[in-house]
């Protein structure tokens, strides 16, 4: 293992690029993931584009069977309960998706990574009106926050993002407190409180660096989450509105045909695991490129154990 | 851990509950009243009013909350309107089912993923480790009903080793804990895993290994340690969710827990009902809450809640 | 036996004993009945028959009614009343069955019945009964003697005795101020068990009036999933399933039957340009029903042109049933949007999601259909509780023009149960406003025989085709899951009634 290519990349462009291109290459899963999320990517630009006209309904093509090319290409998925094709309705679904469980999951990391860094450094009233509130955020049923949600609100998809980012805050808000309470006991904390640094200079330089990874597992393992609750609420019909569409959506339709066609729940149901992996993934990935103790598993070329 | 502290901690987790119970009085209302739900659709409004009244619901909203209040405070929590009974009988009779179903998922899916998160960290990069990251992420994004439909297509239907559904015996619960426990274990073995792949290559650990010393056992139990603060904030919030029913898998296996009675409860505007289910789950999830807190004193020493 | 053999024998009748008991959990209850319903009671108060689950454990198994109503045409057939007469223009007599007695040894008798009566009217019990527009009409009871019993209307009420078939009779020891939930009644069955949240289990009643039936044990399970119930019945946990979804019932097991229900999009008419009747006929003509039977609904649907089945007494044979004819639907439009009509509004269509399998499906496709008319139709979903405020008076003030998802069931067998609430001027879910047609309705709820089915027939014609206040459907159909073991024939009521005393075991 060359000892440059265990230091951080140079500065310049093409240099780093090639260096992140290694470091990819080097972990066989998160490339995977990158590719899939390339072709979700590909499939909603080629969703907008109407690479996949003709999403209409047809009732005499109502759940046709998948991998049966006869029927043309955009067939290839199976057509589901209405006779769309199922690949169209993916790939239309997609950016509901993807872009309602980020947006839920990137408000309640950045609101719960805020309130619980305050809530676990400074401690004290503030830290406790924090805490009661999260507890009190925790005891509403999800339910309950978007039917309430929907009344106030109508049924839209800036609610149904509220609901999920809100409804799940407090457990960011717990680990973030959890992670502080330990790192501030540690010594170069205590050292930079000697030295007169400010308590926002601190979170932000000391704390967050070493609860923000703990912090991106959870939100990585959350959007899985997010998306299911989201089916959830779309089955309910305080979700996503027919006929608009999102995965969740797609998989709660199809539960009723598990017995009989399987594909219009479990084509969707495959395409949240995927995408959910490749963010975990990526996040992973993510985490050890910018820990500069562990880069060198991705840039060396022996494989380690 | 004080006594002290113990105390200020039950009364301001009260001051929370209160807190909830109001805000659920008040948000419950907002989502429209149960009377055309309880009453034949060729009900006249004369009998859609007087039930009103009967209610109390035709009174202004702050007259109500007086009243509800005054019940509150004798832990009177009204009658069921759709299980004509007293509401907090209902939630006593499901609450401990779910609890009992929550509770044996979440051991098991917790213990499972500390062995399997950590051998997943120790040989880190092998191809132990990408299956048990791969597996554990199929886990924590499968969605429960296609989970609870399949097994029980595959185990009852098709093999008939199992029943399909119900409740009784131990048979009946191998369904129901193994679909709960899915989500919580794959969660839980990316959590443990994470942070140990974090503390085994602190800095310190690698001058060690360096020195050619192998990842003994006491940096292994170190970076276990290390990993059991966010796992058990996860479990503890896991179980705060469990608490409140999962739902879904109830509802699939007809177990008779709370997570249907809430869903239903909610739909059907049973206001009672919900308000009572709330309050319980809640003083469940307070529990919880402070137990995990603890929790944190006796695994980190250096973790100072009181201050 | 040879120490070989004892050596083997001992572990393998273990693992087969064990294997018995883990593996056959319904085998232990050999001749009980087990059926799978989609929801638990809400109550089995005998005041409460309104709805499906109260009344299939109740009807005819723990209680029983004065009367019952012939499935196949809706007359009225004796079942605690032998005989009824009206003795004059405001007065019913009946005479009541000998011999009976209530589950608790009291005796069956007048002074019975109109303790039943008073209680289910009674206003604040708040039950919910069948019966359309009893407590307006009953002025008293008078008790002739043990065994017959007089009931006073306020105005002529030509079938009394239809509308009592609403009502179960419970033991006079029923609390008359809450609701109970240990119904005591005359029925072959008594209450055994009630596991909340689990099941309901009855036991033959040993001093029944009637034949005895041919099971003695019944449980009733619930499973929220089509698909399960479905699976109960295959591995035998349970010898009945009910409202299995279309996808599901594709085996040889699967009975479908006609449940009494018509589906149907009800036009809000009053709202502009919902008010002009070409908009109306083009809604009709744009959808495609036949391409509907089938694929979302079930195969053996019938398409209606009315919101009764044709069982009902008032049933209108003669009404066309609607063509589909896009093109004509759009030169409908094209014709009053020239005259200044604003065909161009966006038309909400509001549907309730569950309301039947493929509900949100069917609203899906009749939304593609109408936009090809040339319609600006925008979809809403609902869950019940909006859906409802949007059925019932009274409607807001500045709503959109909209057309509601509806369903409509009628198990009296008389038009009288469905038409006044929904198709009067004040109705109180009607959105028609005719009073030409209220005066038909009013006169044909007074009128008998021959003269009351040629009113009825006029008023279904007026509705359809004069003033198109409905865009109807289907007839539905519904599918139950039917152990081989098991011999039940499930008949037109069976959406509301489980005929246990007519099942037996093969």
């Amino acid at each position: 293992m060359s000892a440059v290519e265990a230091l951080a990349p140079s500065n310049s462009l093409p240099a780093r690029l090639k260096w992140l291109w290694r470091a990819l290459v080097g972990d066989p899963t998160a490339l995977a993931a990158v590719i899939w999320l390339l072709i979700v990517l590909a499939g909603i630009i080629a969703f907008d584009l109407g690479a996949f006209s003709g999403g209409r309904i047809d009732l005499k093509a109502r759940n046709l069977p998948p991998f049966d090319l006869s029927f043309g290409w955009k067939l290839f998925l199976g057509a589901d309960a209405l006779g769309r094709p199922l690949l169209a309705r993916l790939a239309e679904a997609a950016s509901a998706s993807i872009g309602i469980a980020l947006a839920a999951v990137l408000t309640s990391l950045a609101g719960g990574l805020a309130l619980g860094m305050v809530a676990g450094y400074f401690g004290g009233p503030i830290g406790n009106l924090i805490m009661r509130i999260s507890d009190i955020v925790m005891g509403f049923p999800t339910l309950l926050v978007a039917l309430v949600g929907l009344y106030l609100f109508g049924p839209s998809v800036t609610n149904l993002i509220l609901v999920l980012a809100i409804t799940r805050m407090p457990a960011y808000i717990r680990v973030a407190r959890a992670e502080v309470l330990e790192v501030r006991e540690r010594l170069f904390v205590d050292a930079a409180r000697v030295f007169g640094a400010g308590p926002f200079w601190i979170l932000r330089n000391h704390i967050l660096p070493i609860v923000a990874p703990t912090m991106l597992t959870l939100a990585s393992v959350n959007v899985a989450m997010v998306m299911l609750f989201e089916s959830g609420l779309s089955y309910l019909g305080l979700g996503i509105q027919p006929p608009a569409v999102s995965w969740g959506l797609m998989v709660a339709q199809g539960q009723g045909y598990l017995a009989t066609a399987w594909w219009l729940a479990c084509f969707p149901g495959l395409a949240v695991m995927l995408t959910t992996m490749s963010f975990n993934l990526l996040a992973n990935w993510f985490r050890i490129v910018n820990d500069p103790t562990q880069r060198w598993r991705l840039t060396s070329r022996k494989r380690t154990s | 851990m004080s006594a002290g502290y113990f105390l200020k901690r039950t009364v301001f987790a009260l001051l929370a509950l209160a807190g909830l119970m109001i805000a659920v009085f008040f948000l419950v209302r907002l989502t429209g009243d149960p009377v055309n739900l309880y009453l034949p659709v060729d009900a006249s409004q004369g009998a859609r009013d007087a039930m009103r009244v009967k209610l109390g619901l035709d009174q202004p909203v702050f007259f109500q909350f007086l009243d509800w209040g005054g019940q509150m405070l004798r832990l009177d929590f009204g009658t069921s309107l759709w299980h004509n009974r007293p509401a907090i009988q209902v939630v006593l009779e499901a609450l401990p089912n779910t609890l009992a179903l929550g509770a044996i998922a979440l051991t098991i899916a917790f213990g499972g993923a500390v062995l399997f998160g950590s051998i997943a960290a120790v040989r880190a990069g092998s191809w132990v480790d990408r299956v048990i990251n791969l597996v554990s992420q199929a886990a924590a994004s499968v969605p429960d009903f296609w989970l609870g439909l399949m097994c029980i297509l595959v185990f009852a239907v098709t093999l008939r080793i199992l029943p399909t559904s119900g409740f009784g015996g131990p048979i009946y619960w191998v369904l129901p804990v193994a679909c709960l426990l899915a989500r919580p274990f794959g969660t839980l073995v990316q959590i443990v895993r994470g942070s140990m792949l974090e503390a085994l290559n602190a800095a310190f650990v690698r001058t060690a290994r360096a020195k050619g010393a192998q990842a003994g056992r006491v940096t292994f139990i170190h970076a276990l340690r290390n990993a059991m603060l966010p796992a058990i904030t996860v479990t503890g919030d896991l179980a705060a969710q469990f608490a409140g029913g999962g739902g879904v898998v109830e509802v699939v296996f007809g177990f008779p827990g709370i997570g249907k009675l809430l869903i239903d409860g909610i739909l059907k505007r049973d206001f009672a009902l919900v308000q009572a289910s709330i309050f319980c789950v809640a003083i469940v999830i307070f529990i919880i809450n402070i137990a995990v807190d603890m929790l944190y004193a006796a695994i980190d020493p250096r973790v100072r809640i009181e201050q | 036996m040879t120490a070989q053999q004892l050596r083997w024998g001992a572990p393998l009748l273990t693992v087969l004993l064990l294997g018995t008991a883990l593996a056959s959990p319904a085998m232990a209850q050999a001749q009980a009945l087990t059926v799978v319903v989609t929801d638990e009671p809400k109550s089995l108060d005998p005041c409460d028959t309104d709805l499906s689950n109260n009344s299939r454990v109740l009807r005819n198994n723990i209680t029983e009614t004065l009367v019952n109503l012939n499935p196949a045409d809706g007359s009225v057939l004796p079942s605690l009343a032998t005989e009824w007469s009206q003795v004059d223009e405001l007065t019913w007599e009946f005479k009541l069955r000998d011999g009976v007695t209530f589950h608790d040894g009291t005796p069956f008798d007048a002074a019975a019945v109109a303790a039943a009566l008073t209680r289910a009217l009674s206003p604040d019990l708040g039950c919910e009964l069948a019966a359309s527009g009893l407590p307006e009409i009953i002025e008293g009871t008078e008790i002739v003697d043990p065994l017959t019993l007089r009931i006073k209307t306020s105005v002529v009420e030509p079938i009394l005795p239809n509308k009592l078939s609403a009502l179960d009779i419970g033991a006079i020891s029923t609390p008359a101020d809450s609701k109970t939930r240990e119904p005591i009644g005359t029925g072959p069955y008594t209450l055994a068990a009630w596991n909340e949240g689990q099941s309901v289990v009855l036991a033959a009643y040993d001093g029944y009036w009637g034949d005895k039936p041919a099971i003695a044990d019944v449980n009733i399970v619930w499973r929220a999933e089509s698909a399960v119930r479905a699976a109960m019945v295959d591995t035998g946990e349970a010898q009945i399933a009910f409202e299995i979804a279309p996808q599901d019932a594709t085996t040889g097991n699967d009975r479908f039957y006609s449940n009494a229900e018509t589906s149907l999009l009800r036009i809000d008419q009053s709202i502009a340009p919902l008010d002009d009747v070409r908009v109306r006929k083009a809604l009709n003509l744009a959808i495609d029903r036949d391409g509907l039977i089938g694929t979302i609904f079930h195969p053996e649907a019938q398409k209606a042109m009315q919101v009764v089945l044709p069982s009902v007494f008032g049933y209108n044979p003669d009404i066309p049933v609607w063509t589909y004819d896009p093109e004509q639907a759009r030169a409908l439009l094209e014709e009053a949007r020239a005259e200044g009509v604003a065909v161009d509004t966006e038309i909400v269509l509001y549907g309730r999601i569950g309301i039947y399998p493929n509900s949100s499906e069917s609203l899906e496709a009749i939304q593609a259909m109408l936009l090809d008319a040339g319609f600006n139709v925008r979809l809403e979903m609902l869950e019940t509780n909006p859906w409802l405020a949007r059925l019932l008076k009274p409607y807001a003030e500045d709503r959109q023009p909209s057309v509601l998802q509806s369903q409509i069931d009628n198990t009296e067998g008389d038009a009288v149960f469905t038409l006044p609430s929904r198709f009067t001027t004040d109705g109180n879910t009607s959105t028609i406003a005719d009073p030409a047609l209220d005066k038909l309705i009013a006169d044909a709820s007074k009128a008998t025989g021959d003269e009351r089915q040629k009113l009825f027939q006029e008023a279904f014609k007026v509705i359809a085709v004069d003033d198109i206040n409905i865009i109807p459907l289907f007839h539905m159909v519904t599918s139950a899951r039917i152990s081989p073991t098991v011999a039940y024939e499930p008949d037109v009521q069976a959406g509301n009634e489980l005929k246990l005393k007519s099942i037996s075991f093969n």
